[in-house]
């Protein structure tokens, strides 16, 4: 179903196509330091953010990836303004939330971490709080992304019986059900049943290709930042390591790979590949592994035949975005 | 504007949809009204005797005849306290009463005022007890808990939405921190002075019913022997508006510990020194010490006499000026450790 169906569609204009820096986060570093204020205890403390630089276009579904600690949520936090940085700026749209908070904030809407409501409230009356905060929203509206996201049928109930499923479709529900321009949800499949998983997928999707919505979100799961982001930033312990589009992904993907040949002579087929193609090579038993960058696989098979070896079996396994990944952030 | 009426009614909303806030309320009604049946009950018990065996026949004293009285037992006392058979430590208290009698007679003489229609603030030593007596009593512990009320919502608005996660949630919407602060801050002040004074209204009709007349004038005596009269809605007025101040003080200071440690700590600490206070205020009392007064409301009525303040030479207008100074570095350091807050 249409998920704003009785308004008007005020993403089209100048929606996916157009492909202006929508946010841009400029030189933030933060550092949690120990203590609070003029508590604090000398300047140690935990860097988070070590000079992080991006910008995200209009209409992008941007990923941010990296591993436990390494700065996502931080970096979420510090764009919602939840997080003050220590230096560095943040602006949206051209809005710096410093000076244009409650702007800023109205074209937002955010999913932090584990959802968290008013337990003992109902889901109806947390997201009708919300919405009062947000400035207030016809109740058909709430409605609608209730069914959207598939709590009609609870969505009277108090939030502290919900599962965690449950609690993610009302942290999207909230964070959607204002119609923003720019959506950031951290960890939005965490907790999800596979029917979830894809029913999220699908709403990103339509969010961004129906309505022109800038998604921002990050997750564990590599192959959901494959399937949905056209850019995905690489963080490792509060740096940004590497921004990579879709196509990069999918080039260095295709380009790496690794190359198993069963052959009647394994150690001649290395010589001959690596004296030819400058290749890594390694062999255990009868079974030549190629560390293949770029090439064609094809002419390793045409070399081994024309050199007389006999192959048995050629297979090529693909780099795969883990690996990818933990090339990027080791 | 719009914003902060916005969040302000649904900080109220919150508050009032919470079980915690209507248990405090019925606990405070309970209270007060188990106060009120054993004071009735004692009262019609003492109503039953002899009058001048308990108040000496002094109803049938004039103002000048009652000043005599408390001049012969002022110097029957001092006698005592020369031969030493009573003790010196609580001779100052001592004396200091039997002083303010003397003076309330001799204002009472002087300005030709019937004693037997006035009453003094605080003086809640009889059992057949006036209806500004009752008010004044179960006003007292109505604001009591009221400013406990303060400090546990408090702590759960602000430390424990902090703590929850449900403040992040809240800041994600297009509104500024000070703002949400503001309306926080104001909620649980006015949820909480509303039950007080719908509560005081309450006793104020209770108090005109079951004891004895209307609310009379209240004379207030300090302890250099001054005497201020004023009428019974002004006293009440004065002693909510203190209790207010009191109110306020707790929320300002419960909300700042939140904003450096967790809701418990929030709640224990704020709770901690303000029984803390008011016990060692309730234990110094009598020793007339003129500090002490800096923990009570009451003592700041006194601020209506020339030199009555907590602080001799203070004027209720001083003490409002240094409140409201008090008040504004207190705003704006809650305001800043807020801005600065990383809610992570």
């Amino acid at each position: 179903m249409d998920m704003f169906p009785e308004t008007e569609n005020v993403f089209v204009e100048g929606g996916a196509t157009e492909k202006a820096t929508y946010l841009s986060v400029k030189n933030v570093t933060k550092v949690f330091k120990k203590g609070f204020g003029v508590f604090r205890k000398g300047q140690s403390g935990v860097v988070a953010l070590d000079n992080v630089s991006l910008d995200v276009k209009k209409g992008e579904i941007f990923g941010i990836l990296g591993p436990n600690g390494a700065g996502k949520s931080t970096l979420i936090k510090v764009v919602t303004g939840l997080v003050i940085p220590d230096s560095g700026d943040v602006t949206l749209n051209g809005l710096d939330f410093r000076r244009d908070k409650e702007k800023y904030m109205q074209s937002v809407g955010a999913q932090i971490e584990t959802p968290v409501f008013f337990n003992k409230q109902s889901g109806w009356w947390n997201l009708k709080y919300l919405a009062d905060l947000q400035g207030g929203l016809p109740d058909g509206r709430i409605k609608d992304i209730v069914e959207v996201v598939g709590l009609s049928g609870r969505i009277n109930s108090r939030v502290g019986t919900y599962s965690m499923g449950m609690r993610q479709r009302l942290g999207i529900a909230q964070a959607i059900m204002h119609k923003p321009e720019f959506l950031v949800l951290d960890e939005p499949i965490n907790g999800l049943d596979p029917d979830g998983i894809v029913q999220v997928r699908e709403l990103i999707r339509q969010l961004r290709d129906d309505y022109g919505t800038t998604i921002l979100f990050s997750s564990h799961i590599l192959g959901e930042m494959q399937t949905l982001c056209d850019k995905v930033a690489f963080l490792s312990g509060g740096r940004l390591v590497a921004v990579k589009s879709r196509e990069e992904i999918e080039r260095g993907l295709g380009d790496a790979a690794i190359l198993a040949v069963v052959c009647d002579e394994p150690n001649r087929a290395a010589a001959l590949v690596s004296e030819k193609f400058g290749y890594r090579t390694k062999v255990q038993g009868t079974t030549l592994y190629v560390e293949v960058k770029g090439g064609n696989t094809a002419d390793i098979n045409r070399l081994l035949i024309e050199n007389g070896i006999s192959v048995v079996s050629f297979n090529v396994k693909k780099r795969t975005l883990e690996e990818m990944y933990k090339e990027l952030t080791r | 504007m719009k914003g902060y009426l916005t969040a302000f009614s649904l900080e109220c909303k919150k508050i009032f949809s919470s079980k915690g806030f209507w248990i405090f309320a019925i606990v405070i009604l309970v209270l007060c009204l188990i106060v009120t049946a054993s004071f009735k009950s004692l009262g019609e018990l003492v109503e039953g005797m002899d009058d001048s065996v308990l108040q000496g026949g002094e109803e049938e004293m004039t103002a000048a005849e009652m000043a005599k009285v408390y001049e012969a037992q002022l110097e029957a006392y001092r006698d005592a306290v020369e031969s030493g058979e009573v003790s010196t430590k609580i001779s100052d208290k001592t004396e200091t009463k039997l002083k303010n009698m003397i003076a309330i007679c001799e204002f009472c003489a002087e300005n030709d005022l019937d004693i037997n229609k006035l009453i003094t603030l605080g003086n809640l030593g009889s059992l057949n007890m006036s209806s500004a007596d009752y008010v004044t009593l179960v006003s007292q512990i109505t604001f009591a808990f009221v400013a406990i009320m303060a400090i546990v919502l408090a702590a759960k608005v602000f430390a424990g939405e902090i703590e929850d996660g449900t403040m992040r949630m809240q800041l994600t919407r297009p509104i500024r921190r000070s703002v949400l602060l503001t309306a926080k801050h104001t909620a649980v002040f006015a949820t909480t002075m509303a039950l007080g004074i719908v509560y005081l209204v309450l006793f104020m009709i209770i108090g005109a019913v079951f004891f004895k007349g209307s609310l009379m004038n209240v004379l207030i005596v300090d302890e250099y022997q001054n005497v201020a009269v004023i009428n019974p809605y002004t006293a009440i007025l004065l002693m909510t508006l203190f209790s207010a101040v009191t109110v306020e003080v707790l929320i300002q200071f419960t909300i700042f510990i939140g904003g450096f440690i967790t809701k418990t700590g929030a709640l224990a600490i704020p709770l901690v020194l303000y029984l803390f206070a008011e016990s060692i205020a309730s234990l110094l009392y009598n020793t007339g010490l003129p500090w002490v007064g800096l923990f009570t409301n009451l003592e700041w009525i006194k601020g209506l006499t020339p030199d009555g303040a907590p602080i001799k030479g203070m004027s209720i207008y001083t003490m409002i000026a240094v409140t409201t100074v008090w008040f504004a570095g207190m705003t704006a350091a809650n305001y800043l450790m807020f801005e600065k807050r990383d809610l992570k």
